[in-house]
């Protein structure tokens, strides 16, 4: 049964650097996660007490400034990094599209760098024997395929790697930011293909700070703030909230 | 997932970056991967040549001994240094994906076991151009390769966690790897340390060496073999889990 479990879960960074004034005048902006001693250590609360429960269908958006905990809930979601306390049931298969691109060597065309990504993201044979024939079809690169990714511009490099990392469909789908890409034409494509991954995956959770794709794709909102959940709710009751420079 | 069965799972992981690895150290070269085999040959002509003369021993036995130590040597060294500085080399991946320490090295592993692969052509032909022949006793290279491979791999995950944490590491591994080059029975026969026995017998990188050359130029492995093979293992195998048990919530940070 594909689920989301969270339950008071807790996760701070220590902080190597020794420059405490920094971390003074940065305590004191809108920004960023709690900055607190433990054991002597500074470290940043940068997930605390969070708690949440998603199911099949659920659109789970986090939405906050930068800093508030959005990325490290999705890393610790994706199973990047455990939480220091608090339980995290995750079932099902995970696409973490959190960091896109890893596995992707410049040195190698752009035909042998479909394989090792998605290996990466847990790929079957199957599923790489088809992508090494759609990928290309899809993202349209032509005989650019043979090159090396570095000869490619930066806008080839993006169209390569959006067609590689939106190729696996998950159970749960974890996104930082909505993905799109390319000139005119490959960007409705490229929506095209976000839409077909939303609509086919049991999960999907993004962190963002557009109010417009909240409204757009999400059923269920979490508005965080220096690594808590301040509210969960509807997009609406949420967006009112965080909309309102007066709350 | 733990580890153990993520080198499993996810061998195609570390099999493709460990021949892209390879594919690309070699790219626009035209000998490509058979400059490994080059540059071991043209040292084992180099060092029998003069050595075999400053140790008063018979240039083609002396040859054979030096192509088989150099073959382990350049693996146990390589392993080491490079599984010291995986989590380092690879914090990208890391940062990225999930991308388990058995992983990692299983590619540094894969890797430098296809290196020596292709320095093994360079030591079977030692072998035949010396005068010799290889005898049955070559197939224990099998065995030898494969306690090889986990010695490497554990190797690898005891040390990438702490030099990750502490950058000075990986400069004491390469000095201590330098030092036990000159102490170790790689260009020197077992022979001739005399009474400093505890450099052969106890030594655990000549433990580690004698399970290829010992195959390869069909000789008894040294005294003490067995009791200084199993100590190396069981120390390595538990300073790896050691390593991970202690680091896997620390890591990421780290990177």
């Amino acid at each position: 049964m594909v689920h989301i479990h969270a339950d008071n879960i807790n996760y701070s960074y220590p902080i190597f650097d020794k420059r405490r004034s920094i971390k003074v005048s940065v305590m004191k902006t809108m920004v960023g996660g709690n900055i607190r001693q433990k054991n002597g250590k500074t470290v940043v609360q940068a997930v605390r007490d969070v708690s949440f429960d998603l199911a099949p269908g659920d659109r789970f958006g986090l939405l906050g400034h930068n800093g508030s905990g959005k990325t490290t809930m999705l890393r610790l979601l994706a199973g990047l990094i455990l939480p220091d306390t608090g339980k995290l049931d995750v079932q099902g298969r995970i696409v973490s599209l959190i960091t896109r691109g890893t596995g992707i060597n410049e040195d190698l065309t752009g035909a042998d760098n479909i394989e090792l990504p998605l290996r990466i993201l847990g790929a079957t044979d199957a599923e790489v024997a088809r992508a090494k024939v759609e990928i290309p079809e899809f993202i349209q690169l032509g005989d650019f395929m043979q090159l090396p990714v570095r000869t490619y511009s930066e806008g080839m490099k993006a169209r390569l790697t959006f067609g590689i990392c939106t190729f696996l469909r998950g159970d749960i789908i974890l996104l930082d930011e909505w993905l799109s890409t390319g000139d005119k034409d490959f960007i409705a494509k490229a929506n095209a293909r976000m839409d077909e991954i939303v609509s086919e995956t049991g999960i999907m959770v993004i962190a963002t700070h557009s109010t417009g794709l909240v409204r757009n794709v999400c059923n269920k909102v979490a508005l965080m703030e220096g690594g808590e959940i301040k509210m969960i709710g509807t997009p609406d009751e949420v967006l009112a909230v965080y909309e309102d420079p007066y709350a | 997932m733990s580890p153990f069965l993520a080198f499993f799972r996810m061998w195609r992981v570390w099999f493709i970056q460990g021949n892209q690895d390879i594919r690309l150290r070699y790219k626009r070269s035209i000998l490509g991967p058979f400059w490994i085999s080059a540059s071991l040959a043209s040292l084992i002509i180099g060092l029998a040549f003069l050595y075999s003369e400053i140790f008063q021993q018979d240039v083609r036995s002396y040859a054979v001994f030096l192509a088989g130590g150099l073959i382990a040597w350049n693996f146990i060294n390589a392993t080491i240094a490079e599984g010291a500085t995986m989590v380092i080399d690879y914090a990208s991946d890391m940062r990225g994906a999930r991308m388990p320490l058995s992983v990692l090295a299983g590619r540094v592993a894969y890797r430098n076991m296809t290196i020596l692969g292709h320095n093994m052509v360079v030591g079977i032909a030692t072998v035949y151009l010396c005068g010799f022949t290889l005898t049955p006793r070559f197939f224990l290279i099998i065995p030898g390769l494969i306690v090889l491979w986990v010695f490497a791999m554990a190797a690898g995950i005891a040390l990438a966690p702490i030099c990750a944490r502490y950058r000075d590491l990986p400069e004491i591994v390469r000095n201590f790897l330098q030092l036990m080059f000159f102490l170790t029975p790689i260009f020197w026969l077992p022979s001739q340390a005399g009474r400093r026995t505890l450099f052969v017998e106890g030594n655990p990188f000549n433990a580690l060496i004698d399970l290829v050359r010992a195959p390869l130029i069909n000789s008894d492995y040294s005294n003490g073999f067995v009791t200084t093979l199993s100590i190396t293992m069981a120390v390595t195998i538990a300073l790896a889990i050691f390593s991970y048990l202690s680091t896997r919530r620390k890591l990421y940070n780290w990177l």
